[in-house]
């Protein structure tokens, strides 16, 4: 009996020590990759896409191009996507932390797409700090790795003047749900977007988790 | 023996307002292009799969090699078309090897054809350029276009930042009466 109360009070220990090693790394991966949105948590804790409502997706996508289409797009569509240029000792890099805190004032984008484009810029910014730039550049970027700002992220073109847009579907994928959207120029579909969503906590919006669009 | 064909030099730079880089909008160079002709009272086509643009030259099956395209000819017809009816007109541009979201998957910048000029029988084509926020690098008469033995379009053109970019004609789209 004494032999297996002491196996059980060494379980216990372990069980808590090993739990309490997880936390801590938990924290440290949660401050390294998350450094964002305090209303958001980490991917691990988004739902499980069954759960998630279609209807309610596809109103939120809506939502969001409403929001992008009219308020955005027509003065300023670059804002959320590419930020002003700084100096860093004497020579021209992007802002991240401008595009940081641009990203988290947008309750539409997730902690997941926030990352992946401060990833993305941290990455273009090496890349313009080994090329020395010390005039501040203006349209077309240069660098192979920070081609993807000469993009939109949430149309096509360069300027072309999307009148309406239109839900094609949702589906339920293992990330979320992916809604598919027609941008109309007219009364053509000539692009498609394709949005990933989920929600990070229980009773929490949508969030935008990644964009993919195309012309048709 | 090459068959010289004496044109009128064109230049319709006095009828266009320059509309350059916005720092808020750094992909919508569309848009400025749009802007410049407005300025000279046109417009263009809704969009660029528009069945009315006409395609000059485009991404080959390596995604990296320029093809010309059947309507290449008709394309530069067009340009001059234009050029002589007081009309200027806007032309995609590819100057490195990826795009910038556009319809043919080649195209990476716009600019407009302001004026032709023929020196020994050799078209070159004057455009201002919404690349810069600079009004006097965007309209500078170094801005030139230059008809090819290929028949493309070609030119050179230098950033404020001194950084050399060789633009090919890629498409054209047409103006019309606001």
């Amino acid at each position: 009996m004494k032999k297996y109360f002491v196996i059980l009070i060494s379980a216990g220990i372990l069980t808590f020590s090993s739990c309490f090693k997880q936390n801590e790394k938990s924290k440290e991966n949660k401050a390294q990759n998350t450094p964002v949105n305090s209303n958001t948590v980490d991917s691990e804790s988004k739902l499980q896409p069954k759960q998630l409502n279609k209807k309610e997706a596809e109103s939120f996508v809506t939502k969001f191009y409403n929001w992008y289409l009219s308020d955005i797009y027509p003065t300023k569509a670059s804002f959320y996507e590419s930020p002003p240029y700084i100096k860093k000792e004497d020579y021209y890099i992007l802002s991240k932390d401008i595009l940081l805190k641009r990203l988290k004032s947008v309750e539409y984008f997730s902690d997941k797409y926030i990352n992946l484009k401060i990833e993305k810029l941290k990455k273009c910014n090496k890349s313009l700090f080994e090329k020395k730039i010390t005039i501040e550049p203006e349209g077309g970027m240069s660098t192979k790795d920070c081609y993807y700002l000469d993009k939109y992220d949430f149309v096509v073109g360069n300027g072309e003047r999307f009148d309406s847009f239109e839900i094609n579907n949702s589906e339920h994928v293992s990330e979320g749900i992916l809604v598919s959207v027609y941008l109309k120029i007219g009364e053509d579909k000539v692009a498609l977007s394709k949005v990933l969503v989920n929600k990070f906590k229980d009773n929490n919006p949508f969030q935008i988790v990644n964009v993919d669009v195309d012309w048709l | 023996m090459k068959l010289l064909v004496t044109k009128e030099d064109i230049d319709l730079s006095k009828d266009v307002t320059f509309y350059g880089y916005r720092n808020t909008d750094k992909v919508g160079c569309l848009r400025r292009s749009e802007d410049m002709i407005g300025s000279a009272g046109f417009k263009t086509t809704s969009y660029g799969a528009h069945k009315d643009n006409l395609q000059m030259v485009k991404y080959g099956q390596d995604g990296v090699t320029l093809v010309n395209q059947p309507q290449i000819k008709k394309a530069k017809k067009m340009i001059d078309e234009h050029l002589e009816n007081g009309k200027p007109i806007i032309v995609g541009t590819d100057w490195k090897p990826s795009h910038t979201g556009n319809a043919d998957k080649t195209t990476d910048h716009w600019v407009v054809i302001v004026g032709r000029k023929t020196t020994d029988g050799t078209d070159s084509y004057l455009f201002f350029d919404p690349q810069t926020s600079s009004d006097s690098h965007g309209t500078s008469k170094k801005n030139l276009l230059l008809f090819r033995e290929n028949g493309r379009l070609t030119g050179g053109y230098t950033t404020l930042g001194k950084e050399a970019r060789t633009y090919t004609v890629t498409m054209v789209r047409p103006s019309f009466e606001k």
